[in-house]
């Protein structure tokens, strides 16, 4: 455990050799198994054709019948966004939002019978949005928080999860979410790695299939300083949430 | 066209002679002409409503089917129904129409929300150190989401709002400050161009969006909450003007100048920005 006096006060993480890392092998090979793979263009990836704020880049991957899917922003520092392993595998589908720091190629990888698939998107980048900086102000960071919403899709639901976590501005030293595991009445659907490539505040999504009214999904969320938090409510609570004028 | 109303804005010319209804149907005209696939109703996403915006409002829907500031208006919503003093935040703007018809006239005096809001407050026996608080924000977002969807129902036939009115619009015409720029430089005459890498957003809907959250901001200070006048303050410092404070009536006047051209599209507040 590392502990440092940030500009939040005093931070402590942990160092995971492999999540933390600034290179690609030793991910690959930890994960798969191997570091060798094909290209294959049915690895769909949705990205906004120009994006507006490098540290809020939303994406959505849809990996047919994959048993992990791995995501890399190659050119960052440390190039892991999130892994992510179980959940449905007939239809996987993930959305999510990244930090891209200048980097260009949003990468890929999805463990299919054995074999290692991977696919590629650049990413193109206008302006930078904010040239006039808002002042910092002595405003107490506020305590992290999660919620759920729910959506139909394809003869399913998909599960929408924001996180509030936003400690500092550099994803050496400041802690980020590290693991979100997307449970369905305590069982454990899907399971998210996150490296330091994953935004601010970040959002995850899942879609899944045969889900009933009564059922309790629940998101648990860790960070890399070891704080957690969760959220849960029932399909019919959350599924076409009407956000708005709930008092 | 693009004279025409350009004309019709600058009160030395038209002076009172044109009724503000004329004035605002020339005003919508001219948008509704320009970006002719958008209709009226639609002008409640800021920039995000024109077609050439429809690479930046991708990220826009993505983040508005469960946007980031739910974090903030939830514990807002609650803090709405906690009674201090024996009264609650709820009753007490439950005295003033719903948030489509404010800016407001109540013993002859103009009210924005965060006005209405802050006097309720008072009556609650609290208030808020600085009147730009992120609280207030906060809130008023709270106050103008119960409203959202209803068409903005502004008065046009008040004298008080039209005085203010005729201010605003000299505010929004005037070139004013170091780089000699007005509000209808960009929003009017250059509104769906790009500024320095930004889309600048349509002067029509304006303030049916607001208060904004930005991401940005939050990473920054902790809460993103933008009020529309922090906006027009943000606006008036990039045009190298001095920036009134909040509060001042040039920002009153200015809102109540937008507010009653964007008279009859739904209200969409809050929104969250990158």
């Amino acid at each position: 455990m590392n502990v440092r006096a940030g500009p939040f006060g005093i931070q402590a993480w942990i160092d995971h050799d492999v999540l933390d890392s600034e290179e690609m092998e030793p991910i690959l090979l930890e994960w798969f198994g191997t570091t060798r793979y094909a290209d294959d263009a049915s690895l769909r990836i949705d990205l906004p054709v120009e994006i507006i704020n490098p540290e809020l880049v939303p994406f959505r991957v849809v990996a047919l019948d994959s048993e992990k899917i791995a995501i890399f922003i190659e050119e960052n520092k440390h190039p892991l966004v999130l892994l992510s392993e179980g959940g449905h595998h007939a239809y996987r589908e993930l959305t999510g939002i990244m930090r891209a720091e200048g980097g260009r190629h949003f990468t890929v990888y999805a463990l299919r019978n054995g074999n290692l698939y991977r696919n590629t998107r650049t990413i193109r980048q206008s302006a930078p949005l904010d040239r006039m900086q808002w002042p910092n102000r002595a405003v107490a960071q506020p305590p992290p928080s999660a919620v759920l919403r729910g959506e139909s899709s394809r003869n399913g639901i998909n599960i929408f999860c924001s996180i509030r976590h936003q400690q500092g501005s550099f994803p050496d030293m400041d802690p980020h979410v590290r693991q979100v595991i997307f449970s369905v009445n305590d069982q454990a659907v899907s399971t998210l790695e996150c490296g330091p490539s994953v935004a601010r505040n970040p959002r995850f999504g899942i879609h899944l299939k045969s889900l009933h009214e009564d059922d309790m999904i629940r998101v648990d969320w860790s960070d890399s300083a070891g704080a957690e938090g969760h959220a849960l409510g029932t399909v019919g609570l959350i599924l076409g949430r009407d956000l708005y004028r709930e008092i | 066209m693009f004279m025409t109303v350009i004309f019709a804005g600058a009160p030395c010319i038209h002076a009172q002679s044109v009724a503000i209804d004329e004035e605002v149907e020339q005003f919508q005209g001219f948008f509704l002409e320009r970006f002719f696939s958008v209709s009226l109703e639609e002008f409640n996403e800021g920039p995000y409503s024109l077609p050439q915006s429809a690479r930046q409002a991708a990220t826009f829907h993505f983040l508005e089917q469960l946007p980031p500031y739910m974090h903030d208006l939830i514990p807002a919503r609650s803090e709405w129904n906690r009674t201090y003093n024996g009264v609650t935040l709820k009753k007490c703007m439950a005295q003033y129409p719903p948030a489509n018809q404010f800016p407001y006239v109540i013993d002859n005096q103009v009210m924005s929300i965060e006005m209405a809001i802050l006097g309720c407050l008072a009556l609650q026996d609290r208030s808020f150190a600085e009147s730009d608080s992120m609280e207030l924000a906060a809130l008023t977002a709270v106050f103008r989401e119960q409203a959202r969807g209803l068409a903005n129902q502004v008065s046009l036939d008040d004298e008080k709002l039209k005085t203010l009115y005729r201010e605003g619009r000299r505010i929004f015409w005037a070139r004013q400050g170091q780089y000699n720029y007005s509000c209808a430089s960009c929003h009017v005459q250059n509104a769906g161009n790009t500024l320095a890498g930004e889309l600048v957003s349509p002067a029509l809907g304006h303030t049916t969006a607001f208060p904004v959250y930005s991401q940005t901001r939050a990473s920054r200070a902790g809460n993103g909450w933008v009020t529309l006048h922090e906006q027009y303050q943000r606006c008036m410092s990039r045009m190298g003007v001095v920036t009134p404070t909040l509060g001042d009536q040039r920002l009153l006047a200015l809102e109540v100048f937008q507010t009653m051209n964007d008279v009859s599209i739904p209200l969409k507040a809050p929104q969250s920005r990158p």
